[in-house]
């Protein structure tokens, strides 16, 4: 995908992830959308660039949130960076690869963000934290994923061979 | 045009998490303010028209069965106990300061050499805001509404409904400000008991979106709190104004060997559903834990009853 399909693509998800799921959240929890693209991506793109993908939804997330700008940026790019070297050592053609490294990256992704935001002085309870939020984040994001992971694989498939998706 | 070829991409990526960083910094020093500002310009154009499209799907969502007619007739019937709790609030503050003013009258008719002059407890200045955005996590509670520093908004400022306490100002831009909101489990909020004038502190409650119980700490044991009390800001520290509906206490808990007890607030906003709020650029700080204890009863719990028709 070229990169002035991928900016407006990545914002399209960074503004449906601000505006649109907090309207409809499911048991009182909205799907991690950015993140599951990123996963998605890390499962079925080009070897490398979901880093670079999770780098620009996290700059689109980060004008949204009432985080410390960046915070965003940082998580997703480690956690697409993850998903490349997860790519490369074990996922591709795994069948528990998908729900496994959707849970993975959801846990990595919120306790990275607590994380920061403890080094930021913020008082962080962590059980409840994962116990509330993290865990079941982590199951509606996997039961998202197919959403996400099955067009993209289409799209990627269906794109010509000399552009990289 | 393609992005990195794969040979560059360690390099790239190095790059990359560098420049999240190097923001995080810049932005915890102020000096990415402008180029903020500036994004959030460019696309909160496309916020509101997402919106318009999420309004739609919110409606479609909520209207395939049954289900969304006794969440309607629940959310109708939520309105009429809020606006019960609300005038209850009122007729009690009333009444409050129908006392104090005996007493200044009183205090006045015993000092005839004083110049005394009555003041507006409260100046607001009611520019409503629309909620253009939500925090795009599951951890932390902002929103984002569409009035910034041209329209007079400083970080700091409270936010509220007619309905009650919404949170407060933590950063601004040209056209847009974020707002922490009370459900967030970072924020507090000095509070008081309406009828007893007890003192707390009520925060936010770590869990789902659906949650939106705050928690009153800090009550000392020998204060009494009953489940049905309403909890109003009060003013402590200046940060928000008194008075201020925050919600009803639905659960209190107590301890014989806690030196405190607190108790679950539900809110009287709804904050699914929050669409306009209101920022109060002005307000005269006061501490209402300073007037005195009301001597009465407390107040009358909100009924469920919805009102009588007109």
């Amino acid at each position: 995908m070229t990169l002035w399909l991928l900016i407006p693509f990545l914002l399209l998800v960074a503004v449906v992830q601000i505006t649109l799921l907090p309207r409809i959240p499911v048991l009182g929890y909205r799907p991690d959308l950015a993140l599951i693209v990123v996963v998605a991506q890390g499962l079925v793109g080009t070897p490398g660039s979901a880093a670079q993908w999770g780098f620009i939804v996290g700059l689109f997330l980060d004008l949204g949130s009432g985080l410390p700008f960046g915070i965003q940026a940082l998580v997703l790019t480690a956690i697409g960076l993850l998903m490349d070297l997860g790519q490369a050592i074990f996922f591709r053609g795994n069948v528990i690869a998908p729900p496994l490294a959707m849970i993975s990256a959801t846990l990595v992704y919120d306790i990275l963000i607590l994380a920061i935001l403890t080094l930021f002085s913020w008082s962080i309870d962590w059980g409840d934290y994962l116990l509330l939020v993290i865990l079941p984040a982590a199951i509606l994001n996997t039961l998202v994923l197919p959403l996400v992971y099955f067009p993209l694989q289409w799209l990627r498939r269906g794109t010509r061979p000399q552009l990289e998706i | 045009m393609m992005y990195a070829p794969n040979r560059n991409r360690p390099v790239l990526v190095s790059v990359l998490v560098v420049l999240a960083i190097l923001a995080l910094i810049l932005h915890q020093l102020g000096q990415l303010q402008p180029l903020e500002d500036l994004a959030l310009g460019l696309i909160q154009p496309l916020f509101r028209g997402a919106l318009g499209v999420s309004e739609g799907a919110q409606d479609l969502t909520g209207g395939f069965a049954d289900v969304n007619a006794l969440h309607n007739r629940i959310n109708q019937l939520q309105n009429q106990v809020n606006e019960l709790a609300i005038n209850s609030v009122r007729v009690r503050e009333l009444e409050n300061e129908n006392a104090l003013l005996r007493q200044q009258l009183g205090y006045k008719q015993s000092n005839p050499d004083f110049d005394l002059v009555g003041a507006a407890v409260l100046e607001r200045n009611p520019d409503m805001a629309r909620v253009v955005g939500q925090d795009p996590t599951n951890l932390t509670r902002y929103i984002i509404v569409d009035q910034g520093s041209a329209e007079g908004i400083q970080t700091g400022m409270p936010v509220a409904t007619p309905q009650g306490l919404v949170g407060r100002v933590t950063s601004v831009g040209t056209h847009w400000a974020k707002v922490l909101l009370i459900t967030d489990p970072s924020s507090s909020v000095n509070a008081v008991v309406q009828s007893t004038r007890a003192t707390g502190l009520v925060q936010g409650v770590t869990g789902n979106l659906a949650t939106n119980d705050l928690v009153i700490k800090y009550v000392p044991q020998g204060e009494a709190i009953k489940v049905g009390d309403l909890i109003l800001t009060s003013g402590l520290g200046g940060s928000f104004p008194k008075r201020i509906v925050i919600g009803e206490a639905t659960e209190v808990r107590k301890h014989d060997i806690d030196l405190f007890q607190e108790a679950t607030i539900r809110p009287t906003v709804d904050f699914t559903r929050l669409e306009f709020v209101l920022i109060l650029k002005k307000f005269t700080p006061s501490d209402i834990t300073q007037e005195p204890t009301p001597t009465a009863t407390r107040a009358p719990t909100p009924t469920r009853t919805p009102a009588p028709a007109p």
